[in-house]
């Protein structure tokens, strides 16, 4: 309890920051009616709206996370494993490098017609989708925290003969880990803004799908309500992100 | 008996040679203190030794074969980084041991085999920190404590109290000097140092290497007795003699190095 009385405090210029922003927008739309009133309903239609949607929103949020997490989780896992491998062995990189170059930058949103014509169901093409996009950043970030290991861990790790996988699990991975969180980082931004297209092409169900539908129907209110809670949750999860974070990184700050 | 030998033995990085036809004899259970200005190869000698690096020619032997990459039997401490700091400094310890003992021991005796070694070097109540909690000191007890644990018969040391204030140090100097004195079988040490007075206060024997020639420069034996304390030592006219008579050599080098005579004239950098 204290810990969250002292997170709030430190964050205060930023939630005065937000006051400001919603007293702006209810002055620009209830209040003064600046904004076009259909695309900007004021917080009189966002906040029932809100409250109303609850069950809906909670509902696509658990569609949304059954996309987001095994994809993002088979990327953390794919790219690591695979940068890993890729940076240590040199010839293999020597190789690999100018193709990764030349394929990450590809936009993942262009695969969308092949992986809805090859891959049988919408939620395999979906979570193949933002498997791609999660993918980059994460293996490249291995693959440089590898390569750019200090030599000195490496001298005290051959030093002990440590070979294999006891030398990638004790030493490579953690000696890489804050590049690979670096690229997790930025991967799990790309997996949200993925998710959120990928569920606005033929989904059933997800936050991007209800508001693709609100949208649809032009019901603004909703699509504002979807906003927020959706932004709400990404702060969220990306807070708990940077927890973990900081708790596997602690070592880094202090040397 | 010869423990570890360098048989004319040359080493460069590719941006001019390091070592030109070294050759050195060190005896098992001796205690070597390698003494040279920087950039004379001292630490290119040790990693050689560690099998961190070979020679483009030259032959380095570990009981008369030819070394040719790092072992367990030579136990390594760099002057600041012998520690992992995402592991504990038992866990340190217990990752080493791991490789010498094998997976087949039970991990309680391993941790207690580290928690011993740890209490010998005075940091008893540090076994979860992490090396950033500690002082740099206290690594480097860390790092005796492991490398003792692992109990290699050759202790190669590059510069480890090099980094640590003049007290630190003693104590330091003091822990490494007991430990290598009460084992049972001693070990052979290669101490690399640029500091005279600790050399002689260490070692057997001090090797100096030139500061450009790459090679040994003048080899002597400290033939004071032990154990040695700094007040009979600063007391004893023979380790004022040897002192002097090893600043005088390292000046000679650097005072070639530089060209005496001509460096007051030059104007100083940045002004």
């Amino acid at each position: 309890m204290g810990g969250l009385v002292r997170n709030i405090n430190s964050y205060r210029g930023t939630l005065v920051m937000i006051a400001m922003l919603l007293v702006l927008f209810e002055l620009a739309t209830d209040i003064f009616h600046w904004l076009d009133p259909i695309l900007f309903p004021g917080f009189s239609k966002i906040g029932p709206a809100l409250l109303e949607s609850l069950p809906q929103l909670k509902e696509g949020l658990i569609s949304s996370l059954g996309l987001l997490v095994p994809s993002y989780l088979l990327a953390l896992t794919t790219g690591v494993g695979m940068g890993l491998v890729i940076g240590r062995y040199e010839p293999l990189r020597k190789n690999l490098m100018p193709i990764f170059h030349g394929i990450s930058p590809i936009p993942p949103t262009l695969y969308i017609p092949y992986a809805l014509a090859i891959l049988p169901t919408f939620w395999l093409s979906s979570t193949f989708i933002i498997f791609i996009g999660s993918l980059w950043p994460i293996l490249m970030g291995t693959i440089h925290g590898v390569v750019l290991l200090e030599g000195r861990y490496l001298d005290n790790a051959r030093a002990l003969e440590l070979k294999g996988w006891k030398m990638l699990t004790r030493i490579i991975l953690p000696a890489a880990s804050p590049m690979i969180f670096n690229g997790a980082g930025i991967a799990l931004v790309f997996a949200f803004i993925l998710l959120t297209v990928a569920e606005m092409f033929g989904a059933k169900s997800g936050l991007g799908y209800f508001i693709q539908l609100n949208a649809d129907f032009s019901e603004y209110g909703r699509v504002l309500a979807g906003l927020i809670f959706m932004s709400t949750f990404i702060v969220l999860v990306m807070g708990l992100f940077e927890a973990i974070q900081r708790r596997s990184l602690h070592w880094t700050n202090k040397r | 008996m010869e423990k570890l030998v360098l048989d004319n033995v040359y080493f460069d990085y590719g941006t001019g040679s390091v070592l030109t036809g070294l050759d050195l004899t060190i005896g098992t259970g001796e205690f070597v203190a390698i003494l040279g200005a920087s950039g004379s190869g001292k630490s290119t000698l040790l990693r050689l030794l560690a099998g961190l690096a070979q020679p483009q020619r030259g032959r380095v032997l570990l009981d008369g074969k030819p070394i040719v990459g790092p072992g367990l039997d030579r136990g390594v401490v760099f002057q600041d980084y012998s520690l992992f700091p995402w592991l504990t400094t038992e866990q340190n310890i217990t990752l080493a041991l791991g490789q010498v003992l094998g997976q087949s021991k039970d991990i309680n005796e391993v941790r207690s085999i580290a928690r011993e070694y740890l209490d010998l070097v005075g940091l008893g109540g540090t076994y979860k920190k992490y090396p950033g909690e500690l002082s740099g000191g206290m690594r480097q007890r860390a790092a005796i404590a492991r490398v003792f644990a692992v109990g290699s018969p050759v202790l190669l040391l590059d510069e480890p109290f090099g980094a640590l204030d003049p007290i630190t140090r003693a104590r330091l100097q003091d822990l490494l000097l007991h430990l290598w004195t009460e084992a049972e079988q001693r070990r052979t040490v290669v101490f690399v140092t640029h500091d005279v007075e600790e050399a002689i206060l260490m070692a057997d024997r001090v090797v100096l290497l030139g500061a450009s020639s790459g090679r040994v420069k003048e080899q002597i034996s400290v033939l004071l007795p032990r154990p040695r304390s700094r007040e009979s030592l600063y007391r004893d006219e023979r380790f004022h003699n040897l002192r002097n008579y090893l600043i005088d050599l390292l000046n000679e080098d650097i005072i070639a190095s530089l060209g005496e005579g001509t460096w007051i004239m030059q104007p100083a950098e940045g002004i």
